[in-house]
């Protein structure tokens, strides 16, 4: 593993207020570091802050302090909506929880989404969505809509869309939350080789089976690390 | 389309000027255009609200006016006639014609014509027609002629039937037993084509007593055939009069062309006052020999004004209405529906520019489709109406060309501001619903 740091959090704090006069702590001083192609584990009881957590890490939302830094230099939490913009763009992949698939675009238009803004020829872009498709073993089923794809299949094209525009980072919430344990093991698979690959992956589950995949587990309960 | 394309890149260049311009930006247009048609529910349910709209607008300003005022609006002109069945010859009637046409007048004159008969025989008179403008007499208006019966071609005659007339071809005029008991008239040679050639014998023979009194209403002791003016000219050769000397002149028409958005307005019907008092302080010294002038518009100047305006309130107000019912609507739901979709387009880091294009693809694509099909809509149902009644629809069994400039102007008009505004409401949804859990 490399000793160069991708990504930083120090004494993140997330408070969210509920109400006139309820405050809910939902992260209090986490700290961590995350190194290129490492997969991370956030393993954690439901409302332990992991999704709160990847809010934050992916630049979706701003911590109430503590500072995000990027590959040593920049300060996600500093930047304004244009250029959190550009950095999710270009560093990083999503996969969620229920896939979150565009329903009337087939897997391969769904695969391309990401790119269409792009400065890429289109032949291009479709040559490079087909083959990250069938490198998810998906064959024959590029040009089936989301409905017509199991769960498992669905959430494959997803982890494909993450990917499309080769991400330093992948953050994933809950993946296999709605898959059966076979599929979701797949789907770990599947994300393991992608890490291994160059991929660095956080994993946010409730699920305690998911560990063995883990280069590291990071354990969050009621918003902090132990 | 691709002029309401033109517009509203013009529109957004105020506000995101060159990002607009990237390859990769043209291609999230096209392609949400595309995908625009797959979302198959919401684009049929937007696409007949917009047509729903653009259906309305196009057959309020097409056909409504016609209920308002009645016969003058119908006319989209307006009618000078010989007050009284005055006979000259064509020679005097062409006189007349010049004298009109060259009266040094401010508007143009639509139409300007001679209507000529003359009888075969005491019991069958022969009238000239332009069939082609079926309007400019009052006893070859198409209310009169059985829905579906107007000559087609200028072979084909009308003759009466009850109280209608109907169309005739040369091989089947046959008048029914309630309008000439026992009468039967017929073309021998079978065919009016072949009139080219005048040594073809033509006869119209009328046989039995002609009784007229179920036409229109007025005792007429000849039956009347109206034939398109081409044929007139030959049947007057052929039954040997003299077209100079011997063909009288009936009544000359002359039409005021009408102009502004809704024909004809007022100002056209002043217009109609001043030919009036042309003609009569130049051809009256003559009146001896061509009859009196009179209108035969019904409708006061200053009726007509208040109902112009009466009408073109209700109008406007109507489609202001509609306009920001369908805004509202259209611009809610649409960035409702696609809540969803644009969190996650958001999270994967898709610039404000790119989210915004999409919108606007739907919206233009949704609204074009939408202006089409109302477009289509509206004119089956003029088609419809047109066929079934032609009291309603006159003229015209399709669109004018100001209904559909002013439904397209409306649907322009209403999705500027729907689209600011749906893509106001997109733009502040955040990315994090996208991860939010869903049971
Ligand atoms: N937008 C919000 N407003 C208020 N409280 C929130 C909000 N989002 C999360 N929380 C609270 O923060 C805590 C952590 O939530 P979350 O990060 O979703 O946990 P997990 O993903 O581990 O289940 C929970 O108590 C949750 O109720
Ligand atoms: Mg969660």
């Amino acid at each position: 593993m490399s000793v160069e740091v991708l990504l930083e959090a120090k004494d993140l704090v997330k408070t969210y207020r509920r109400g006139r006069n309820e405050v809910v702590h939902a992260l209090q001083n986490v700290s961590l570091k995350i190194h290129p192609a490492e997969m991370i584990l956030l393993y954690g009881p439901s409302g332990s802050g992991k999704s709160t957590l990847l809010n934050l890490l992916s630049g979706l939302d701003k911590p109430t302090s503590g500072e995000i830094i990027f590959q040593g230099k920049h300060d996600i939490t500093k930047m304004d909506e244009s250029e959190l913009t550009i950095f999710r763009r270009n560093e990083v992949g999503f996969v969620f929880q229920s896939w979150e698939l565009i329903d009337h675009l087939n897997a391969v238009e769904n695969v391309e989404v990401p790119l269409y803004p792009d400065d890429i020829d289109s032949g291009e872009l479709r040559t490079r969505a087909l083959q990250l498709i069938r490198r998810m073993d998906l064959i024959d089923r590029e040009y089936h809509f989301p409905k017509e794809l199991s769960g498992g299949e669905q959430q494959r094209v997803a982890v494909a869309r993450a990917l499309i525009k080769e991400p330093k980072i992948v953050f994933a919430d809950e993946p296999t939350g709605n898959l059966d344990q076979e599929t979701g093991d797949l789907i770990m698979r599947m994300l393991k080789t992608i890490c291994r690959m160059g991929t660095a992956m956080v994993i946010a589950t409730h699920n305690e089976d998911l560990r063995r995949y883990a280069d590291r587990v990071i354990r969050l309960t009621d918003g902090r690390i132990h | 389309m691709l002029f309401s394309l033109q517009l509203i890149e013009s529109f957004y260049l105020g506000i995101v000027p060159r990002c607009y311009w990237k390859m990769g930006n043209f291609r999230v247009f096209i392609k949400s255009v595309r995908f625009t048609y797959r979302t198959k529910r919401r684009f049929i349910v937007f696409v007949t609200i917009f047509a729903l709209t653009a259906a309305f607008v196009a057959f309020f300003v097409n056909t409504l006016d016609g209920y308002q005022t009645s016969n003058y609006l119908d006319q989209r002109g307006v009618f000078l006639l010989q007050s009284q069945d005055y006979n000259v010859t064509a020679g005097q009637g062409q006189a007349l014609l010049n004298s009109i046409r060259n009266l040094n007048l401010d508007f143009e004159l639509d139409d300007l014509q001679l209507y000529r008969y003359f009888d075969v025989d005491a019991s069958l008179r022969i009238y000239s027609i332009n069939i082609s403008n079926p309007w400019l007499h009052p006893w070859v208006n198409p209310e009169v002629v059985l829905a579906g019966s107007y000559p087609n071609n200028e072979f084909e005659a009308m003759i009466p039937q009850g109280d209608m007339q109907v169309r005739a071809t040369p091989n089947n005029i046959f008048v029914s037993s309630t309008v000439a008991v026992g009468s039967q008239f017929f073309f021998s040679n079978g065919s009016l084509t072949q009139f080219n050639n005048t040594d073809d014998v033509l006869k119209v023979s009328v046989s039995g007593t002609f009784d007229a009194t179920n036409f229109g209403g007025a005792k007429r002791d000849s039956l009347w055939i109206f034939v398109d003016d081409t044929v007139f000219d030959k049947l007057v050769t052929l039954y040997a009069k003299n077209a100079t000397t011997e063909v009288y002149t009936y009544a000359a028409s002359v039409t005021v062309k009408t102009s502004g958005f809704i024909i004809p307005d007022a100002n056209d019907y002043d217009n109609v006052a001043i030919l009036k008092q042309q003609i009569e302080t130049q051809i009256l010294p003559n009146s001896a020999q061509y009859g009196v002038w009179e209108e035969t518009a019904q409708t006061s100047s200053a009726t007509v004004k208040k109902e112009n305006r009466n009408r073109d309130v209700t109008s406007f107000g109507f489609a202001i209405l509609g306009g920001i019912l369908l805004v509202t609507l259209f611009s809610y739901l649409l960035s409702r529906f696609r809540q969803r979709e644009i969190a996650i387009l958001k999270a994967m880091g898709y610039a404000k520019s790119s989210i915004r294009l999409t919108l606007i693809a739907e919206i233009l694509t949704t609204a074009m489709t939408g202006f089409i099909t109302g477009m289509i809509a509206a004119n089956g149902i003029l088609l419809y109406l047109s066929l079934r009644d032609l009291n309603i629809v006159r003229r015209s069994a399709f669109l004018r060309l100001e209904a559909i400039g002013a439904s397209f102007a409306i649907i322009v008009l209403v999705t500027l501001p729907g689209m600011v505004l749906a893509t106001f409401r997109a733009l502040r949804v955040s990315p994090m619903e996208a991860f939010r859990d869903r049971a």
